[in-house]
This record gives structure tokens, sequence and C-alpha cells, in this order.
């Protein structure tokens, strides 16, 4: 909100610091002040209200903050008292029925007689437009100009234009809204009403949306001389929600969300009553009609002053605390020993418990001074979370493996669903997306990586990964993926770098597997060519292989080799210690079969089919040095397998290992498809 | 020849030995004095006339001199071959050739924040805990005393899903969830991605990073949240922030602040790391940067959480990390974090 230096001053007799001395003062001590900037001869603060102080949404309230920061006094003058006597009285123009007391617990009602309607003078005029309201007329600024000063909204009825009932008096009545009822507001819109809207109707019907806007109706135009004045209380929530339904906010309901305190109806009435009569003449009429329901008795909290000294770990002198809350409009008396008993004044709604209480007296005393001191606790070591520490290892590995760690966006569009073939029903989606791109919650991390090989084209051997969650209507368990992607990569690598990383982490049971059959689980992110499952023991935690060559077309890029991970359930089979392995005595020796077989064969099986015969387990180790050779025709290939062996008893003779590799041979020839070449 | 000074010959021929320019000069020397039929072989000839005491005595010099010789012959001649194969290139290596990257990968700057805060943290005695994405209304507000129907739930921009489900506004509902099956004393930091309603540009995200901190304890004060978060920035700014004296305050300054699940609330305020608080175009000329929100737990939280808020009393805290990042590596688009661009990870 925008306050005005000049009318802050106003309120007090002794100067107020210079402005930007006192918007520091205000920062440290009370609210963020967003700006100040120079308006004529008056300086405006931008202060930022807290969304629990719509006392402080006007001057009043900032010039009480002020005087409590610096230990000034305000005077706030009593609006000049209409005598009664041998006048009129507004309830004899006006009366107030309130139907539901929930939605309104108090509407008072103050008449002005016989004003003219005109320009708001210069002064009045000058202030409105400073703190940002349009100056419109005497009487309309003149409300307006009262909530600034009191925080209390206020209205203004044409009084000749209210519908007359068979009483005298005209009937302001406050209900919520019939079925099918619209109103027009002051800016000429319509709005279709809902049942459990707060309206200020008369008998024939809306005057006004409460707490919210004017309509068109009663509107005060050059002719009104008769005005009826409007300071009420509406409930906070139907506000919120009528200003929600139908998109209309303005700076009474801005106040009346915050929950206005129903006791300053009056005073704010009469306020701008004066200054009806002030800039157009005329006269107040005596009293108002004034409904007030179940007025809040005053709140009382106990203040316990060693309690507060621990919650501030400051010491704290009883006349100090009792001088602060003085000065914001609490007050105290002594309850029993250390103990104060606090009245709260009603329009501080946000203090309800002593450490609101704890919290006026520490930043009025001031957060600066209250000295650092460490806590005297346990020096236990925090718990372990082991969790943290192994995706961390992860990120280490796959590092070390080449790949660059990415944080990506959570949220997809429905045109990436389509680009990696996604059906929707499937995804979680936000009800209120900022913008359509936003729409979705991922479903597989790859998405938004795969976006980044669009961007990095300069990067012939990019390798990135993340890990973190992805979300499914049925998975609300929220798992934590690890995904990857590699230009100019082949499986064999990103295979050897999945196994790294298996083995920096310690589980054994890591193992990439050929799909079964069709049926197998496995992402349709990859090319039905290349791809393959991963498993941690029987669980199949993810898959790997060739991007699907349409799903790069959508992307625009080659398809890069990429692999996604369940890291939680990787995790589950990480173990926790290293055991350690006696190493061998025995010296090692390495054999080469060089292997002819069908180009659709599975190195793996051949591997299988020496190890079936290795009777005396001589295989410590084997490799496939090169790259497969495939004969022309592309039918038939050659491997050559390169066999390490060695015993845990001896040193094997030449003899052992003769026999070794008749076994293997004549093991892997068992299958009339596979040929060792001598 | 027995008039022969051996030790002359000794030194004409180490001084012509050290003096050859060449491999082939050198053979030749070589030939002159050592070879049979050189100066020293004269040498032993003539020792038959010598009686056989003097023949012995001469003999034993010459040997003497002979291996001496031969020394120095092999070391220029060593001396010489180097050379030669220096001057033919043979050995040459360009040593200024650039060297060859290891082909590992960067780890992203978030991960090494996330690394750095929990290590500061853990040394003080905190323990890293982790929270769900998806929350509840419950968890997300009703148990953290967000008032229902009021605009300071409008403050959070959360995201919401259907089934009364949301995209945590911020890390704080991790507080409920630990505090629901931990009793204190207690000193958590949770770190985690949050989401809000907020439209990308260089300093907005809608998912962002948040590093919640908690701590529930006998009788734990306002002065004791000021000792722990200006020790925690003292160390992660290093000396970039005022780093007098451990937890003397003088990084931090607290301005009073509305969160409903704290009382009393602070907005916590960093010393300018770019200037040290005499005002730069980093802090808008204050002096002071925002980093985080504050406070000490409101009782209500910890009644919601199923701790005794007569027993029991804590500081709570919410950095946002992307802004330290930011702050710390002098980064003024947070867009860079998310993406993946290359060229940036490489700095990292
Ligand atoms: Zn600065």
């Amino acid at each position: 909100m925008l306050f005005s230096f000049e009318w802050l001053q106003s309120f007090f007799n002794k100067k107020l610091p210079e402005s930007h001395q006192l918007a520091r003062l205000v920062l440290s001590r009370g609210f963020e002040v967003e700006g100040i900037k120079k308006t004529g001869k008056d300086w405006l603060l931008d202060i930022s209200i807290l969304s629990n102080r719509p006392d402080c949404l006007s001057h009043i309230g900032m010039a009480r903050e002020i005087g409590a920061i610096l230990g000034l006094k305000p005077n706030f003058a009593k609006p000049k008292a209409v005598k009664s006597k041998n006048q009129i009285a507004a309830r004899s123009l006006i009366a107030v029925e309130i139907q539901d007391q929930k939605i309104c617990p108090r509407y008072t009602a103050m008449a002005v007689a016989q004003t003219k309607v005109k320009p708001s003078p210069g002064w009045m005029a000058r202030r409105l437009e400073a703190c940002g309201l349009r100056a419109i007329n005497n009487v309309v600024d003149a409300t307006n100009y009262a909530m600034l000063e009191t925080g209390q909204p206020l209205h203004a009825f044409d009084w000749d234009k209210l519908a007359q009932g068979r009483a005298k008096a005209k009937k302001i009545i406050v209900r919520t809204a019939e079925k099918g009822e619209s109103i027009k507001t002051l800016d000429g819109k319509i709005f279709d009403l809902q049942p459990w809207m707060a309206l200020i109707a008369d008998e024939s019907g809306p005057l006004a949306l409460a707490g919210i806007k004017g309509g068109k109706r009663a509107e005060i135009d050059a002719d009104s001389s008769t005005i009826i004045l409007e300071s009420a209380s509406f409930d906070a929530r139907t506000i919120r929600h009528t200003v929600r339904h139908l998109g209309l906010s303005t700076d009474a309901s801005y106040r009346f969300e915050r929950n206005i305190d129903a006791s300053g109806t009056l005073y704010a009435a009469q306020r701008a009553a004066e200054l009806i009569a002030l800039t157009g003449g005329g006269r107040v009429l005596a009293g108002a009609a004034d409904k007030y329901f179940n007025p809040a008795k005053p709140k009382k909290v106990i203040l316990n002053l060693p309690v507060a000294e621990t919650l501030l770990g400051a010491p704290i002198q009883t006349a100090a605390a009792k001088k602060y809350l003085e000065a914001l409009g609490f007050s105290s008396r002594k309850a029993g020993r250390d103990e104060l008993e606090i009245t709260v004044p009603p329009r501080r709604a946000d203090v309800a418990i002593a450490q609101d209480i704890v919290e006026e007296i520490g930043r009025i005393f001031g957060y600066e001074k209250i000295k650092p001191e460490f806590p005297c606790v346990e020096i236990l070591p925090p718990g372990k979370n082991y969790f943290w520490q192994q995706k961390n290892a992860a990120r280490d590995a796959i590092a070390a493996a080449g790949y660059s760690e990415t944080r990506n966006y959570s949220f997809i569009s429905a045109k990436d669903c389509q680009n990696f073939n996604v059906e929707t029903a499937r995804l979680l989606e936000i009800t209120n997306p900022i913008n359509a791109d936003l729409r979705f919650l991922r479903p597989a991390l790859l998405i938004n990586l795969l976006k980044n090989f669009c961007a990095n084209r300069e990067f012939e051997n990019l390798r990135q990964f993340e890990i973190g969650k992805i979300f499914a209507k049925d998975r609300r368990d929220e798992p934590t993926m690890l995904a990857g992607a590699a230009r100019n990569s082949s499986f064999r690598e990103v295979k050897g770098a999945l196994e790294f990383l298996a083995s920096r982490l310690r589980v054994s049971n890591f193992a990439i597997v050929p799909l079964e059959s069709e049926k197998d689980p496995c992402d349709d992110f990859f090319d039905s060519s290349c791809r393959a499952r991963i498993l941690a023991g029987k669980t199949h935690i993810g898959a790997l292989g060739r991007l699907h060559g349409r799903i790069a077309l959508n992307l625009g890029i080659e398809p890069p080799m990429v692999f996604e991970m369940d890291f939680g359930l990787l995790a589950k089979n990480i173990a926790e210690k290293i055991i350690y392995q006696p190493l061998p005595e025995h010296p090692k020796s390495v054999r080469d079969i060089s292997v002819d077989m069908p180009a659709r064969t599975f190195s793996g099986d051949v591997v299988e089919a020496a190890r079936a015969a290795d009777d005396s387990r001589l295989i410590e180790s084997f490799e496939i040095p090169g790259e497969p050779y495939y004969y022309p025709g592309n039918k038939n290939k050659n491997i050559l397998f390169r066999f390490h062996l060695r015993s845990d008893e001896k040193t094997l003779s030449g003899q052992e290992i003769e026999n070794w590799q008749k076994n293997a041979i004549a093991a892997i020839e068992r299958n009339p498809e596979w040929r060792v070449k001598k | 020849m027995q008039d022969l000074d051996l030790e002359k010959i000794k030194v004409e021929a180490k001084g012509e030995i050290e003096n050859a320019g060449d491999l082939a000069g050198l053979v030749l020397i070589g030939k002159k004095y050592l070879d049979k039929d050189g100066v020293l072989g004269e040498f032993f000839k003539s020792l038959g006339k010598l009686s056989k005491e003097e023949r012995a005595e001469a003999g034993v010099k010459a040997n003497e001199i002979k291996q001496y010789l031969a020394a120095v012959f092999e070391a220029k001649s060593g001396e010489l071959e180097a050379k030669n194969i220096e001057q033919s290139g043979q050995n040459f290596f360009d040593t200024t050739l650039p060297g060859v990257a290891p082909a590992v990968g960067h780890l992203h700057p978030f991960t090494l924040i996330e690394r750095e805060i929990g290590e500061i943290f853990s040394g003080m005695g905190f323990e890293i805990a982790e929270s769900r994405e998806i929350e509840t209304e419950w968890y997300n507000f009703d148990a953290l005393n967000v008032p229902k129907d009021h605009p300071a739930r409008d403050e959070f921009d959360t995201l919401f899903m259907e089934g009364g489900l949301c995209l945590r506004p911020h890390t704080s509902p991790g507080q409920v969830r630990y505090m629901e099956n931990h009793q204190p004393p207690l000193r958590i930091i949770v770190p985690g991605r949050c989401f809000r309603r907020d439209a990308v540009d260089a300093s907005h995200m809608p998912n962002f990073y948040q590093v919640e901190g908690l701590m529930v304890d006998k009788g734990i004060s306002v002065a004791n949240f000021k000792a722990v978060i200006d020790e925690f920035f003292r160390r992660f700014f290093g000396g970039a922030a005022d780093s007098k004296k451990a937890g003397g305050g003088g990084n931090i300054r607290l301005r009073p602040s509305f969160f409903p699940f704290t009382e009393p609330s602070f907005e916590v305020d960093l010393r300018c790391v770019n200037c040290s608080g005499s005002g730069c175009s980093a802090c808008k000329g204050t002096g002071w940067m925002e980093v985080m929100g504050a406070g000490m737990v409101h009782p209500a939280v910890l009644k919601n959480s199923g701790v005794d808020p007569s027993r029991w009393q804590g500081f709570a805290f919410g950095i946002g990390m992307d802004r330290l990042a930011m702050i710390k590596h002098k980064i003024n688009d947070i867009r860079l974090f998310y993406g993946g661009n290359q060229r940036f990870l490489n700095q990292f």
C-alpha cells in the first residue's frame, strides 16, 4: 500500500525522521518498504503489508506502528460529534436489516443531508491520487479518503434512489443473493450471482456486492443530495469466494478478505460523514442505524516473562515490554509472579497466543539487539540418510563414466506426450497450470532430458543424465529415477557405463538382459532392434537401448543411446559394506576361442555353453576384445572370446588348460550352428 | 719408452677425448690411445724390457690409466650419441601439445551446493531428511497452521491437482512428516524441489529448490537461530561474508515477517557478499540480500505433528537454494539451472 509521508506526519506533533530513515525503521521493525518516491512536496512510501495485519492497511494503523517504533504518541482526532438535539436522527431515514449475521456481523449506516456533489478540494484529491486512487467527486472521495485513513472500506448510496417501503425509513437489507439474481456494478458490468454471495439490497433488489463493489442503481451522481454511508463488516470467506468466483477484486475486498475489525465501523462512518459535510456542505444526521451482533469480548493473553525470554534468548525488561505493548494499543496488568495479563485490541485478530505477544515485543525491541548464542545441546552426530548418500554416489559414478548431470522441468506438455507417444490419461494433471506447456507431470525423466539434446547440437559426444522424481496416476509413491542419454555412443558403451555404476554402488545382482518376449515390459521409447531390460536380482528396474527412430524424428535429432531405471529399486540392492575377497595365489592363463555362428546368436549363450562345461570352475572372467565380424551376406558372424582361467588351488598345467579348452570347444560345438575356428 | 711419462699420456688423452667434436673423431682418438697398437698398447709392449719388479709396478699403473681413460671415453661417447639423437629429432617431444581431457562428466551446481549445505549442517548435527513433492492440503497447509480461506494461502501460488493434492510450494511439510515419526530433540534439514505457479523469467521458475531447516529442543531461542544461521552463511560464503567470528551475527539481519507456521517470524537478509554491505547493484544498493524466511516454530505446528509444545520449542527456516547458487556463482539467470546447457554444466 502507498503511504503519504505528509499524511503520516499529520498525526504527530513532533517531526518524524526524514522519509528514507523512516523507511529503514519501518523495514527493521514492521514491514518491508518496497520503494520511496517523491511526489510534489510529499514522499510516498510503498509498504508491503503482511496478510495478517489488515489494521495497517491504513494511515492510522501505520502511524500507530511508527509511534511504537519511535516511542512517539500519535494523535487520532475524534470526528466532530454531531449534536443530536433538535436534529433529525439518521434512523428516521434509514433502517438496517441483516438477514444472515454470519455474513455480516455489523452494519453501520449514517446519513448526510442537503449536501452538494462536486469535485473534491485539491488537498483531498491530491492525497487520494498520490495513494493511487482516482478522485471522482467529494462524496465518493470522502469514502475512499476515510478508508485510506482508517482502513475501513465505506460505500455511499443516493438515498433518493433507494426503494421506499411502507415505513418512513428506507430499508437497507443485507442478505445472500437469490437464485437467478444479477447486479450491474458501478462500471456498468453485469454479474450473475450465486445464492451464497452476500448482497446489499433494498426492498426492490440488489444495491451492491457486499464488501466488493457498489451497484449502478443507487450510484452517487451530480444531483445526489441525501447520502447514506455504509460502514460494515463482512465475512472474509464469503468475500474471498465471491472475489474468486467473479474474478473481481477491489481495494474494499482486499481489506475485507483480510478480516477487518468490526469495532471500527462507526468511527470510519463518522469520519466520512464529517468529510462530506466539510467538502459539500449539508448536515450530518445524528446517530447511526447500527446493527452489531455479538461484539467480540477483548481477547486476553497471559504472558510469562521468563518463557518469553527463553523464546527470544534475550533479557526482557518488564517496563520496556509494557511500553511497547501499550504503544501498539495493548493494555497489560500484572497477573502473577513474572506474568502479565495482556488485553488485545480488537483490531489485532492476528494476536491470540503468548508467542504472538513475544513477536510484538521482540520486533519493537529490535531483533538486531538479540545476541547470537549457540544452542547448548548434546553433540550427537546426525543420523545417516542412506538414500541421499546413494544418490550422490550414483551421481559421482555416472559422472565418472562421462555423463554430465542436468536438472530438468518436472512438467511436460501435451505436445511432449505426442512426441513420445505417452497417453495423457495416465498422467497427473495440474488443474491450474500457468500455461499449456506446464500442464502434466513427467512420467519419465527422458522426455525433458532429451530436449537438451535438441539444444546442445555442437556437442558431438553429448552425454547427460538426471536423477529425479517421476509421477503418474498409478505411481503415487513418486519413484526416483536415473535416466541418461549418449550421443555417438554404442550399446556396449552404455551397458559398460551402467555396469560400472552398479559395481561402484556395490549392486552385485545387476544385469542387463535381452527381452524374453515381445510382451516383456520395456518402454516403447526404444528402438525394438536395440533394447534390453535392466534387472536387479529378479526385479525389472529399467531399460536401455537406442531411442526409437520415430521419437528421434519428432525431436529432430539422431537417435542417441538412452536408459532410464528406477533408482529406488536399484538402491535396495546396494550392499552396505565391502567384504574383502582373498587375493588369488596362482597365476592366470588366457585362452582365445573363435566361434562362427549365425548372425542372430547371442554371444552370451555361447559363453553360457562354455561355462556349463567348466566343471572345475576355471573361468574367472571373459571378454570379447573386438567387435563381431560379419561374413559377406550378413547371415553369419565370427566372435573371438577370450577366457581368463585360474584355479584357487594350484598353478594350472599345460595339460589341464588343454583339457579345459577341449571341453569348452566340445560344449560349444554341441550346438550344430556354432563352429569353433581352429 | 721407459722415459714415457704415464701421467703425461693420461692428461693428453683425457684432453683429446673430451674435446672430440663428433663420434668419428672420438673413435680415432680412442684408437690412438687405447687400441693394441695405440699409445698405451705400445707402452705395454715396451714393458718386456724392464725388470720383473719394474714391470709389475709400471703395469699396475698403466692399467689404472687405461681403465680411467676407457671410462672417460665411454662418457664422452654417450654424450655425443645423445647429442646426435637429439639433433636428428628422433628423441624430440612437443610438451606444448594440449592435454587430452578424460571423458568425465560434470555434476550439476545444485548437487555441489546441496552437498555443501548438507556438510555444513551435518557438522552442526543436522540430519538430512527428504520429503514428498506431491502433498495433501493437510501437510501443505492445515498442519502448518495456514488458515483456510485466507489470503495467506494464496501467497504460496500453489499448483493443484485433482483429489485435493498439490505440488508442494515449500519444503515445510517435511517438518510435519519428520516430527510425526521422530520426537525431539531433533535437528534436520530437508532439501528438495518445490513448485509454484510462477511464469518463467530470469529470476522465477515453476520448479525450484528449497532447503528447510528445523531444530526442536529445550529452550531453543531466536538467539540460537541467529548463531546457527550466521555460522552457516559464514561457512558457505567463506571470506565473502563478514567472517570475524563464529556465530557473531554480522552476516545476517532479521526483519519481522509473517508465516503462519512460525511465531515470531522473520525475513533473513544476508550481508551482501558482493559489496560486504556498502551497497552495489547486486543488492540494489541496500547492502543486504533477502535469502530466507524463518521463525520460531508455531506451537500449533508442533501439536499437529504430535510434539508437545509445552515441553519443546525450536526454530525453522527455508532457504532458496537457487538464489544461493546464483549469489555464490554470480549467475544472473535462473533458467540456466534447468535445461542442461552443456556449456554451462562444463563450468562446474
Ligand atoms: Zn551489494
